[in-house]
């Protein structure tokens, strides 16, 4: 199972601003439960940012990213009503597509 | 083969059309080096050179090692590619970040850090790859 992205997009003096946040484990692969069993990797390893059809980031995640991946950046144009959508995959064949309107 | 080929296609296309799962994507090998210059020289970094116009933005101490945010950005011309990477983590690529033309230059995102360490910072800008580091000191370690 996985959650829906969370994300923001507003556009200020033609610069929108993306704020997302994936909900993920993003297990490394190195961490031990209580009774010493090891948890395997799982996390994610794309991410990508359409605004409307065009490609504002894409993303690579090794182990070292926090769970829940957090991302802030900015891409110049975008405008009221338009789309930002975000999605990703991961080690083990999960995957997610999620979008906003940009405000 | 004929037959292997035509099951195989069949396989891509149920992928496709959603029936099957789709394949889990590889994690590339670059993330599972160690050591910077090893990364530096995958990503053809090997010449970066140390920019003030490459800025990394931390808090000096930072309690939980699994929660490090930072920011990074940079006033350089055509920026195409920012990596992140932590010199003491048991991985050293963190995260690969592809800016189109058009995407501002500064990413904020939060990493694991496994002790107190470096976090570098490269940019592959028109001129060149260009590179910043950063010391950043952790309470508690957060990569076990």
């Amino acid at each position: 199972m996985t959650e829906p992205v969370r994300i923001r997009a507003t556009v200020s003096e033609g610069v929108t601003q993306v704020r997302l946040m994936a909900t993920h484990p993003m297990e490394n692969g190195r961490r031990r439960l209580p009774d010493g069993t090891l948890v395997a990797a799982h996390h994610i390893t794309e991410l990508t940012v359409l605004h409307d059809a065009r490609v504002v980031l894409q993303a690579r995640f090794g182990p070292s990213v926090s769970r829940d991946p957090y991302l802030v950046f900015s891409f110049a144009g975008g405008a009221p009503g338009e789309t930002v959508s975000v999605s990703w995959r991961d080690n083990r064949g999960g995957q997610r597509s999620d979008s906003v309107t940009i405000r | 083969m004929l037959r292997q080929g035509g099951r195989i296609g069949m396989l891509a296309w149920l992928a496709a059309a959603g029936v099957l799962p789709a394949a889990a994507t590889e994690v590339s090998p670059v993330f599972a080096l160690r050591g910077v210059d090893a990364v530096l020289a995958a990503l053809g970094a090997a010449g970066a050179r140390m920019s003030e116009a490459v800025q990394i933005d931390a808090a000096e101490i930072v309690e939980d090692g699994s929660m490090v945010s930072l920011t990074v950005s940079a006033r350089l011309p055509g920026v195409r590619q920012i990596a992140l990477l932590a010199d003491a983590n048991p991985t050293t690529l963190v995260a690969l970040y592809a800016l189109p033309e058009g995407t501002v230059p500064r990413v904020q995102t939060r990493i694991r850090m496994a002790q107190t360490s470096h976090v570098i910072a490269v940019v592959e800008a028109a001129d060149g790859f260009f590179l910043a580091r950063r010391e950043i000191k952790i309470v508690q370690g957060g990569c076990g």
